[in-house]
């Protein structure tokens, strides 16, 4: 009886021990991420990467079955869609025909003067594999990496519009942050009217317009796009179009379908390359006989 | 004498809050309703995790709750660590007031469950204030307590009907406080 409560004492002292340890560890961690960001993150994907394999076999099943169950209750409003979409359809008609219009007009235009577009525009379509899960953050996994081309920041669109930007590159899974994350903002361009602002997240479907230089010119149902400032994402990739919130606050009302996303296109561009400096082309260089 | 037969059932439940631990993960990031408007989930894992350590404290083991933690701070694309060491302090409160439970009514272990996550969501905004990242919004936190605490009761519901992990009775209570692994 003595030796049994001697061992029970032992073991509370070492589990005191262990959980000392555990949280200075966990503490660490925490700071850790907060100073290295960079470092924590690649722990993070490795993490990802190595678990994610063990997931994916119960995740699969899992999702088809609620997408198919979320299919089968749209039947229940199959009429009131098939009105809705007779309606669109009308009104896409006449878009096509402005669209036939201006394409001819377009490639007419381009002839004339003989312009070069970017040729290194490539990308990678990926299945999305899990949402973020949590309230906090808007991002979700798909089943790509660093072994097909993606690279971080590169922009993720899905058919019409701006998703979001790659953040967190695995071997073969990365991480997109969505628009609306609080930790998201873009650089964009409000056209027609040339307007600069930012699309700054803020965990809704409707990110606020922020530091727009004017409000001269810009209407609800104006598209913004993106500006291509800071170089992450390439110009004149579809956000949005301009709402304004009863408040009167500018905000985008986001043309990709979240609703809906399942597969996702991750842009691959070459960066072009920087001209910094005078360079050494010009001039002789000591030792320039190599 | 009792020490023999409960170790394979120990196992079991060992092997069993494993599961639940990965299922708990599973659930929320499953892609349904991407769109920031959609209800987000509630926190199944403090929800299914806070219900096992009050029934049985000693198959819950606190390098499982650590692991689980982080891994769900990566998945979850939350600040790596932060929520795996509020729920961790979190969990180790739960033991400490231990006797608390012993024989209480339901509703009175809901409200002592959902003034514990109460408080770890406060400790966790107040570690992000300090550390100078930006904290999370009060609507979007009490939307999240309001929703866990809520989906808590299923959570006890499930494990008490259909995995039988029930609260000891008074007389056969493990005499050790708890186990290392």
């Amino acid at each position: 009886m003595a030796q049994d409560t001697s061992t029970a004492n032992a073991w509370k002292v070492l589990r005191r021990f262990l959980v000392g340890i555990l949280f200075v560890l966990l503490l660490g961690v925490f700071l850790l991420s907060r100073i290295d960001n960079p470092r924590a993150e690649r722990f993070r994907m490795a993490l990802v990467d190595r678990f994610f394999p063990s997931f994916e076999w119960a995740l699969v099943p899992v999702t088809s079955m609620t997408r198919m169950v979320s299919d089968f209750q749209s039947y229940t409003r199959v009429y009131e869609q098939n009105q809705e979409l007779r309606g669109e359809l009308q009104r896409m008609k006449g878009w096509r025909e402005a669209a036939l219009q201006l394409e001819q007009k377009n490639a007419q235009l381009l002839a004339l003067n003989n312009v070069k577009l970017n040729p290194r525009l490539a990308f990678i379509t990926g299945e999305v594999m899990t949402d973020s899960g949590s309230p906090f953050s808007q991002s979700a996994l798909v089943n790509i990496g660093r072994q097909d081309g993606v690279r971080d920041g590169s922009a993720a669109v899905d058919g019409l519009g701006l998703v979001g930007r790659i953040a967190g590159v695995g071997e073969v899974t990365s991480r997109i942050l969505f628009l609306s994350d609080v930790s998201s903002s873009v650089p964009v361009v409000i056209v027609p009217s040339g307007r600069r602002a930012i699309v700054r997240g803020d965990n809704s479907i409707v990110p606020p317009l922020d530091f727009l230089d004017s409000e001269a010119g810009v209407q609800a149902g104006s598209r913004v796009i993106t500006s291509g400032d800071g170089g992450v994402f390439p110009a004149d990739i579809l956000i949005g179009q301009v709402a304004i919130d009863p408040r009167g606050h500018f905000r985008v009302r986001l043309a990709a379908d979240y609703e809906n996303l399942e597969f996702i296109r991750v842009l691959k561009v070459t960066p072009r390359e920087d001209i910094g400096g005078p360079g050494e082309i010009i001039g002789i260089t000591e030792g320039g006989e190599e | 004498m009792s020490g023999a037969e409960a170790k394979p059932r120990r196992w079991v439940e060992l092997l069993l809050f494993m599961l639940l631990g990965f299922i708990s993960i599973g659930i929320p990031i499953i892609p349904m309703g991407l769109a920031a408007n959609s209800i987000g989930f509630p926190d199944v894992m403090f929800a299914v995790f806070t219900a096992w350590v009050i029934r049985r404290p000693t198959s819950a083991p606190i390098v499982g709750i650590v692991f689980f933690g982080v891994l769900a701070d990566a998945f979850m694309m939350r600040p790596l660590g932060l929520w795996a060491l509020v729920l961790f302090v979190g969990m180790e409160v739960l033991r400490l007031s231990e006797r608390a439970f012993r024989d209480i009514p339901f509703v009175l272990e809901w409200v002592y469950v959902s003034v514990l996550f109460a408080l770890m969501l406060l400790l966790q905004n107040t570690l992000l204030f300090v550390s100078f990242d930006s904290v999370y919004t009060l609507s979007d936190v009490i939307w999240h307590w309001a929703r866990t605490v809520a989906s808590y009761p299923l959570v006890v519901l499930i494990l008490h009907w259909v995995l039988r992990i029930r609260a000891y009775k008074k007389d056969n209570l493990p005499n050790r406080l708890g186990y290392v692994l």
